[in-house]
């Protein structure tokens, strides 16, 4: 595991990062889920784990206990195709037909076109390989039917697993030629949602209020067909940073920009997000950006007048706690500590960013924080508030710490509404509101938004 | 998992293992593999409504070449340092078992340095399913700590080893069983091993208790204690106790019975004339006798899939339609293909639109608005007329 705690202006030098063996994360998923989580909520792919149950399991958990009711993916299946270690050592991949006939049964029913056969780590790391397996399912469903490579080991975090799944998702296409259309994708959301009072419905009206068309939303709510027609959009922005990798480095050099590429927190960093994707498809909107920027201005005010010089903790993936520190930046909050949870490739030159263009300052920064670090924080820091993974509640109920948790939530936390959204939070718990109802539920507040008047 | 099924109910040996120590004082139990199963598996501990405290080595791929002793050995100093626990639980997966590395050695050192206790338990697919990891951790665990099979003095105390501090309903039906103990049979249900004891401070009383085995561990009695769903299970449950113990039942558990019989009779009978289509999902100890109830005391028609077939009740005798090891998306369509309109189970079988529920097994993440156990003759009476006036027959 990739880990560093000391100051974030050591943190982006070379060779910053140490490997430790002993980690008590309490907040980052694996590689699997990353895939999974990419192609599940997708409308049309059908996601079959092949090897032992257990990853299924607590997969589907992840996804379903989390997106089912909040973000619209309601049940989905998940099948496995189990095969017993001694089975993957002998390398016996034969197919059960009573298994294959259930598989034809389900797909009957909905309309999949496209399946992803996911190993799990016995098959990896003995070799095995599914090209045979992928080929029976495809003959038998008539359904294209595509191997993963990666299992739970190919990485300590979420991202070989993001990449990976674009990999698969795009690779069709790198070597065609697409006519570009003045749109932008809006790449990391992964829900079917489209709700105003969620984050991509947010985004979607933030850029439609500047007259800027989405192309695609990648990949919740989408056909496999919808991929290609991505193609033609003049620029890719991220709604979720964690999503970055190499796949849009590749698809900015087939013409497919990289604009907006951290995720639009704060009014500095919305007013970026939407500027990069302005510039990247000739537009200059600037005025239209102020406007929408005053209509929140008075609420930012208020609660700035409150949040300023607050001592505040603060974490998130490589994505989110760079926004975050762009709003608490924002309402000159006194940042004590900020904690990454995961790193990418991305990550040192997005915290290089904040610390040059936003001359964002903390006391300490923690990559790869596990609870007995929060523990340490929470015991050693003399901290207002802290904004973090929603199992942190447990640190903060020991220390009697206001929390704001920023992992389950529903209401924006983006765009110039998030940081109206975050702030009266923040004052929220400061006054005393508890935002953990349970173990899985959070009790969230209603969201703000200031419309447009035509 | 049977040949045609798609999507099993069970998860691997890692969740028996942690469904076993979540929440047991004392205990810290650590994934010797990727972070991918600690992540996941944390779910344990939010069923045990505990801090999700569960440390990972993190290894990759990479790591695997080069061998993983001196890695664990490390992540195991470093736990003892920062949390001093009185047992740490070394969880193998499916990576780090099949490497087939020896860590015995490992163990022994850890001990020799820190004076604490050590365990490796195999969570792989290697191992079998969380249903046999169950009854290896708790065999383990006696081992480890020194624990009689067979208890060395009879008390009024009781201990219902297996009732795990992360079933679904924990709090409410331990308080139920206690109730039950007390009232009819005079004992004291004193906290198992996997009901979150602590081992600092309860061990010794544990040790010399009684023990009964139901829930996680309900196969390991030679005679089965059932749960106490229904009037009859609820009788049934309470003399395999007394026959178990030696210990007589009062006579007012009769008369609690005659009488929850007459206030049960209009929702049964009325039950009974609507054959309600009923689907249960829930684990053996649970899932039978609550099934039993619905189709014998009630009627109903009952669609019954529970983790792991007992082989000692036939299925006919409880239920329907029976399936072993079936579970989310797959038993949805199947309960929707039975016509449910009432279905008992975790919120992976939750359809609002299309039958009532009632949350009765792990994961549950959705905040019920009501929760009540179904254990005893009061909560037997409160099924029925839930099931009468809850589905409108």
């Amino acid at each position: 595991m990739q880990k560093f705690i000391g100051k974030m202006e050591d943190f982006i030098a070379e060779g910053s990062i140490e490997d430790k063996v002993f980690w008590a994360d309490h907040q980052v998923l694996g590689p699997m889920f990353a895939a999974l989580r990419v192609f599940m909520s997708m409308n049309d792919v059908l996601v079959i784990i092949v090897g032992a149950k257990g990853c299924a399991y607590h997969l589907n958990f992840t996804m379903v206990a989390w997106g089912e009711l909040d973000f619209f993916l309601g049940k989905r299946p998940l099948p496995v195709l189990e095969f017993t270690q001694l089975q993957i050592i002998n390398g016996n991949y034969a197919i059960p037909d009573l298994w294959l006939k259930s598989l034809i049964n389900l797909v009957t029913k909905s309309k999949y076109n496209r399946i992803i056969l996911m190993p799990t780590d016995s098959i990896l790391i003995s070799g095995g390989e599914l090209t045979t397996v992928a080929l029976e399912i495809a003959r038998a469903t008539g359904i294209e039917t595509t191997p993963l490579t990666i299992s739970a080991i190919s990485s300590a975090n979420q991202w070989a697993g993001y990449n990976a799944a674009l990999h698969t998702l795009y690779e069709p296409y790198m070597e065609r030629q697409f006519t570009k259309t003045p749109t932008v994708n809006l790449v990391g959301w992964m829900w079917p949602s489209r709700h105003r009072g969620h984050e991509i419905g947010c985004c979607l009206d933030m850029l439609g209020e500047l007259g800027i068309e989405v192309n695609t939303v990648i990949s919740g709510g989408i056909d496999i067909a919808d991929i290609e027609k991505s193609m033609t959009a003049s620029a890719n922005a991220v709604v979720c940073s964690a999503i970055m990798g190499d796949m849009l480095d590749q698809l900015d050099r087939k013409g497919v920009a990289l604009a907006g590429s951290r995720a639009p927190y704060g009014f500095s960093g919305t007013r970026e997000w939407l500027s990069s994707i302005a510039k990247a498809l000739g537009k200059n909107v600037n005025r239209r950006i102020d406007y929408m920027e005053q209509r929140y201005y008075s609420a930012f005010s208020l609660n700035k007048k409150e949040l300023k010089h607050k001592k505040v903790f603060v974490s998130g993936g490589p994505g989110r706690l760079v926004g975050l520190l762009h709003a608490l930046n924002d309402y000159e909050m006194d940042i004590q500590v900020a904690a990454m949870f995961w790193p990418h490739e991305w990550s040192k030159s997005d915290i290089r960013h904040m610390l040059e263009q936003h001359h964002v300052k903390t006391d300490l920064f923690i990559l790869s924080p596990g609870l007995d670090d929060l523990e340490w924080v929470a015991a050693n820091y003399d901290i207002d508030v802290w904004l973090g993974g929603y199992q942190d509640q447990h640190v903060c109920k020991r220390h009697h710490i206001p929390f704001v948790p920023i992992t389950v939530y529903q209401v924006p936390h983006v765009g110039f509404e998030g940081i109206i959204n975050l702030g009266n939070k923040l004052i929220m718990a400061l006054n005393g509101h508890s935002f953990v109802d349970n173990a899985y539920i959070a009790n969230d507040i209603g969201g703000y938004i200031c419309q447009p008047v035509h | 998992m049977s040949a045609s099924s798609l999507e099993p109910l069970t998860g691997c040996g890692i969740m028996g293992i942690l469904k076993c120590v979540a929440g047991m004082g004392g205990v810290l139990p650590m994934i010797h593999g990727p972070l991918s199963c600690s992540a996941g598996y944390r779910m344990a501990m939010l069923f045990a409504d505990v801090e999700p405290l569960l440390p990972t080595t993190a290894i990759i791929d990479k790591d695997l070449v080069l061998g993983q002793a001196d890695r664990l050995e490390k992540a195991m100093d470093e736990a003892f340092r920062l949390y001093k626990p009185l047992l740490l639980i070394v969880i193998t997966t499916c990576a780090t078992a099949m490497t087939g590395e020896d860590y015995s050695r490992v163990i022994e050192n850890y001990e020799r340095k820190h004076g604490a206790m050590a365990l490796l338990l195999d969570g792989s697919a290697l191992s079998g399913d969380e249903i046999d990891a169950a009854y290896v951790t708790f065999e383990s665990l006696c081992r480890k700590l020194s624990i009689p099979q067979v208890p060395q003095a009879s008390s009024d105390v009781l201990v219902l080893e297996g009732l795990a501090r992360s079933d679904y309903g924990f709090s409410l039906n331990w308080e139920a069983l206690s109730a039950l103990l007390a009232k009819y049979m005079g004992l004291k249900l004193q906290k198992g091993l996997v009901a979150g004891l602590d081992l600092t401070v309860e061990l010794d009383c544990y040790r010399t208790a009684p023990k009964l085995f139901i829930s996680l561990l309900w196969q390991q009695n030679t005679t089965i204690i059932p749960a106490p769903i229904g009037l009859d299970g609820t009788m049934d449950f309470l003399n395999a106790v007394a026959s178990a113990c030696g210990v007589p039942i009062a006579k007012e558990a009769e008369a609690a019975y005659e009488n929850a019989k007459k206030i049960i009779k209009p929702y049964a009978d009325a039950l009974h004339a609507a054959a309600l289509p009923v689907g249960v999902e829930a684990a053996g100890w649970y899932g039978y006798a609550l099934a039993k109830f619905l189709k014998r005391e009630l009627g109903c028609h009952v669609l019954l899939s529970v983790d792991r077939q007992n082989p000692s009740i036939p299925p006919e005798d409880v239920c329907d339609r029976f399936l072993e090891n079936v579970g989310r998306f797959e038993l949805v369509s199947l309960m929707e293909e039975y016509g449910c309109r009432m279905v008992f189970g975790s919120s992976n079988t939750q359809m609002d639109d299309n039958w009532d529920y009632i949350p009765f097994f792990q994961p549950v993440w959705r905040v019920a608005k009501e929760v009540h156990s179904c254990f005893g003759f009061d909560n037997a009476v409160y099924l029925a007329k839930r099931l009468a006036e809850g589905v409108r027959i």
